[in-house]
């Protein structure tokens, strides 16, 4: 194939690809026809024709950087939030039900609708301390600490829950405060405001925790707050390194590393077992193992860049 | 899981379609919903962003009608194939029945068909479902590139990378132009109602 034909076979696999949306794909073959052109110098309007090619880059880098940045999660109509709500609940009884809907709406971002799900489901024993967790949760992700601070004094101030489930709600809520280096502390109830322990949830034939996860499966873990990785590969082998908890759905969490953390993101493969995980909950230090099940490059926000990791917690 | 009200005698099962990003997977839909209107049951809605991406997932009802005595409805999904919205397309994978795979028949594309793929056996895993187990069905699309001067995969190529060991029934597909669509679809209607009847039968 001569020099003109490569050329233009190059950049009608570029517009084809742009035309489809693959964005990195086109910019690869342009970047083939300028590296080609750059080489012959015969080429009549040579420079013109790299002209040319380098606005295409450029203008294609846009719309790709115009889709990195687009909203993860922009709210969404009240309709398919409904879809949302009715398709993602898989629980029989309509309590577990209506909780399950609820974590959906919130792992799909639609934090404000999922709020009020979940402080809808406050007045139900059997799911009122999950419901709760999961409005700190959502506070949490929306950084909207101060409402949870304040959310959490209206309940200890209404009576509603025992006084051993605020405890419990308010260690988890200010151990996350604390992880994230957040100047806000949650008081411990009064006795008198909280309800007395008799009124504590009744037996269940499914655990509150567990109905956040939707399948009553998975066996739930305390909530973890960080986890120290015994590295046994790469420049850290040998090594115990740190990291916060993001996010935590049952047996899985979510972590986030920085991209300068290479050796790290490296070895936390898909699929890399950990033998020796330490796991720091507000409430206790154990020992347990894992399996990374996914290791993304986020693409949008501040944490542009930096990589999120599950892991599967295997057994402690 | 598919839900069955037996007093209602009323079948609902899930369909997915999986696959990498910009694969075909909406274009599948959307011909569905184009062309299958008596089946359909309800508006396709899909959640998109900048640039046409989906961004959670599409949905579209769609009616069997009756099948031994049970009115049968499908709910068909597809996920957001884009590397980073990792967490949604396992939510979307949760209660699956049936699945189609969309592989895009781009060369440029090969990796990402198989990075596709691993990610699907590894949600269906983390739902305690096993890849050789679950009704599946192969889509090689964008075949309607075959014979212009781009470089694409051949069949044989995309089955050697993606069928070998799996051997599910494949189509040729152009989503674009509804070509392999409707037979995609009816091959895992098949295969998903055969699973969910030995389901049901074994208890």
């Amino acid at each position: 194939m001569d020099v003109a034909q490569k050329i233009k076979s190059l950049l009608q696999e570029a517009e084809l690809y742009r035309s489809q949306g693959l964005l990195r794909e086109a910019i690869g073959k342009y970047q083939s026809a300028v590296a080609i052109l750059q080489q012959i110098e015969k080429i009549k309007n040579r420079d013109s024709l790299v002209e040319g090619l380098s606005r295409k880059i450029r203008a294609v880098e846009r719309e790709l950087e115009s889709l990195e940045s687009a909203k993860a999660a922009p709210e969404i109509s009240t309709d398919v939030q409904d879809l949302i709500k009715e398709k993602f609940a898989f629980a029989k009884d309509s309590l577990s039900g209506a909780l399950e809907g609820a974590v959906a709406l919130a792992k799909f971002g639609q934090y404000g609708r999922a709020l009020d799900e979940f402080r809808s489901l406050l007045s139900e024993d059997a799911v009122r301390l999950a419901a709760a967790k999961n409005i700190l949760r959502c506070h949490i992700a929306r950084q909207t600490y101060q409402d949870g601070v304040e959310e959490y004094r209206k309940w200890a101030a209404e009576g509603v829950f025992s006084s051993s489930q605020l405890e419990n709600l308010r260690v988890f809520f200010q151990g996350v405060l604390d992880k994230r280096e957040v100047s806000a502390t949650v008081a411990p109830a009064e006795a008198s405001g909280a309800a007395e322990e008799q009124i504590e949830t009744p037996s269940l034939e499914l655990e509150p925790e567990q109905a956040v996860e939707g399948d009553g499966q998975e066996e739930e873990l305390l909530d973890i707050s960080s986890i120290g990785v015994l590295m046994e590969d790469g420049p850290q082998k040998g090594q115990r390194v740190e990291f916060d908890v993001s996010f935590q759905s049952g047996s899985e969490i979510s972590l986030l590393v920085p991209s300068r953390e290479k050796g790290v993101i490296e070895y936390l493969r898909v699929g890399t077992k950990i033998k020796d995980i330490a796991f720091y909950s507000p409430f206790a230090m154990f020992q347990g193992a894992g399996v990374v099940t996914a290791n993304t490059k986020i693409a949008t926000g501040p944490k542009r860049g930096d990589f999120s990791l599950d892991i599967k917690v295997i057994g402690s | 899981m598919a839900t069955i009200n037996l007093k209602q005698r009323e079948i609902e099962a899930k369909i997915v379609y999986y696959g990498p990003g910009r694969g075909g997977k909406t274009k599948n839909l959307e011909y569905i919903y184009k062309t299958y209107k008596k089946q359909v049951t309800g508006d396709m809605v899909s959640i998109t962003t900048e640039g046409d991406r989906t961004l959670f997932f599409d949905f579209l009802p769609i009616g069997l009608g009756k099948i031994r005595g049970f009115d049968v409805r499908v709910s068909l999904f597809t996920v957001p194939g884009q590397v980073q919205y990792s967490s949604t397309r396992k939510l979307v994978l949760k209660g699956v029945d049936g699945l189609v795979f969309v592989a895009d028949s781009l060369k440029v594309r090969r990796e990402k068909n198989m990075i596709s793929l691993k990610d699907m056996a590894q949600n269906l895993k983390d739902y305690g479902m096993n890849i050789f187990k679950t009704p599946l069905v192969m889509q090689y699309n964008k075949r309607d590139l075959v014979g212009e001067s781009f470089p694409i995969l051949s069949i044989e190529q995309l089955e050697n990378d993606l069928n070998r060991q799996l051997k599910v029934p494949s189509f040729p597909g152009s989503a674009l132009k509804g070509e392999g669509v409707g037979a995609t679809l009816k091959e895992c209607l098949k295969l998903t109602l055969k699973s969910l009847k030995r389901q049901f039968s074994e208890g």
